[in-house]
């Protein structure tokens, strides 16, 4: 009885022996687990800041990109425009606004049309005249202006001699009497470019005011500077990352 | 070996960013560089006198030289001395 007793009581050691690992070894895989689990969420941790810090890195730099781009096209677009006029008489600059003669194009008189206030031009500009929404300078040999609506413009057959081949000859209709000595016309718009709701916009005669860049600017900061012989523009842009910006534009002359 | 390769990931990445900070910075210097450029010449048109100047504004220089035929090289150079800009070009002469 007891032998058997002592027996069985042995099976019984051999198969806890064989089912549990010994103590030590419980302790250390626990271990192994807690730092596995610290590591990975560690990893998951660094990987979500990793990404964060991508993100925010990548939309400060587009939106230095985007001040960056709006401040050319403000330059480039304002100098331009200014520089085909004359100041006081062609534009007029205030605090966030300047309203111009937009011109467009010239045309070189080459004679006078079968029909009343009708011009045989050669033209070249930027685009074709709309009448809808182009007047006309008219350029007298004694340098004298006349501001007057274009109120045609199509195809002639006349010919035009000393047109080359970038001009377009073209009769034109306007809403006035013609000089007999006139020699140039020019086209032009009547418009304004603005500072408002962060962009500059260009605004046609009375419609509306489309944005020409990203909305970027900070108004109450962002305008044109009148200087006492020359126009600049002083851009703020609205994110923290950009640096004012002060752009010479045209002189003014007193 | 895992941790070698997300390590070199993030290095890349990092560098990346670097990078395109610098790019940006150097494009943003080389638009204001542009930008007094212009002005700069667009005074010189009205009527400029042969010889040599040179104008800083922020952390860009301008220099510029006319001789007497009107001829104009100018460049515009950063605070390390690099020439960021250079321009040749002619002006009416006084």
């Amino acid at each position: 009885m007891m032998a058997v007793s002592r027996r069985s009581v042995r099976r019984g050691a051999a198969r806890q022996c064989a089912c549990a690992p010994p103590s030590s070894a419980q302790g250390t895989s626990l271990v192994e687990a807690v730092v596995a689990l610290l590591l990975g969420l560690f990893l998951i941790h660094l990987g979500y800041s990793v990404i964060l810090g991508l993100r925010t890195a990548s939309e400060t730099v587009s939106d230095r990109l985007d001040v960056l781009t709006a401040s050319r096209i403000t330059r480039s677009v304002l100098r331009r425009e200014m520089a085909r006029g004359t100041a006081g008489r062609d534009w007029v600059a205030a605090d966030d606004s300047l309203r111009l003669r937009a011109f467009r194009g010239t045309a070189i008189v080459c004679s006078l049309g079968p029909l009343p206030s009708e011009l045989v031009v050669a033209y070249e500009g930027d685009r074709r005249p709309e009448p809808a929404k182009d007047s006309v300078e008219v350029v007298g040999a004694d340098g004298s202006l006349l501001y007057v609506d274009l109120i045609g413009a199509g195809p002639t057959s006349t010919t035009c001699n000393g047109a080359d081949s970038t001009e377009v000859v073209m009769a034109w209709r306007i809403d006035g009497p013609i000089l007999d000595d006139v020699l140039v016309v020019r086209l032009f718009e009547s418009g304004s470019y603005h500072f408002a709701r962060s962009a500059l916009r260009y605004r046609v005669g009375a419609g509306g005011r489309q944005p020409l860049t990203p909305e970027v600017w900070r108004d109450s900061e962002t305008g044109f500077l009148i200087g006492d012989s020359a126009v600049g523009v002083q851009l703020m842009p609205r994110t923290t990352v950009g640096r004012p910006v002060s752009e010479f534009l045209a002189w003014d002359p007193p | 070996m895992a941790l070698l390769v997300l390590e070199m990931a993030v290095v890349g990445v990092l560098g990346t960013l670097v990078l395109a900070n610098r790019t940006v910075r150097r494009a943003e210097r080389l638009e204001r560089a542009t930008g007094r450029v212009e002005a700069v010449l667009d005074s010189l048109r009205r009527g400029a006198s042969p010889g040599s100047t040179s104008v800083a504004f922020d952390d860009v220089r301008l220099e510029w030289s006319i001789d007497a035929e009107g001829r104009v090289d100018l460049s515009a150079v950063d605070e390390n001395g690099g020439t960021l800009l250079r321009v040749r070009t002619r002006v009416p002469p006084r």
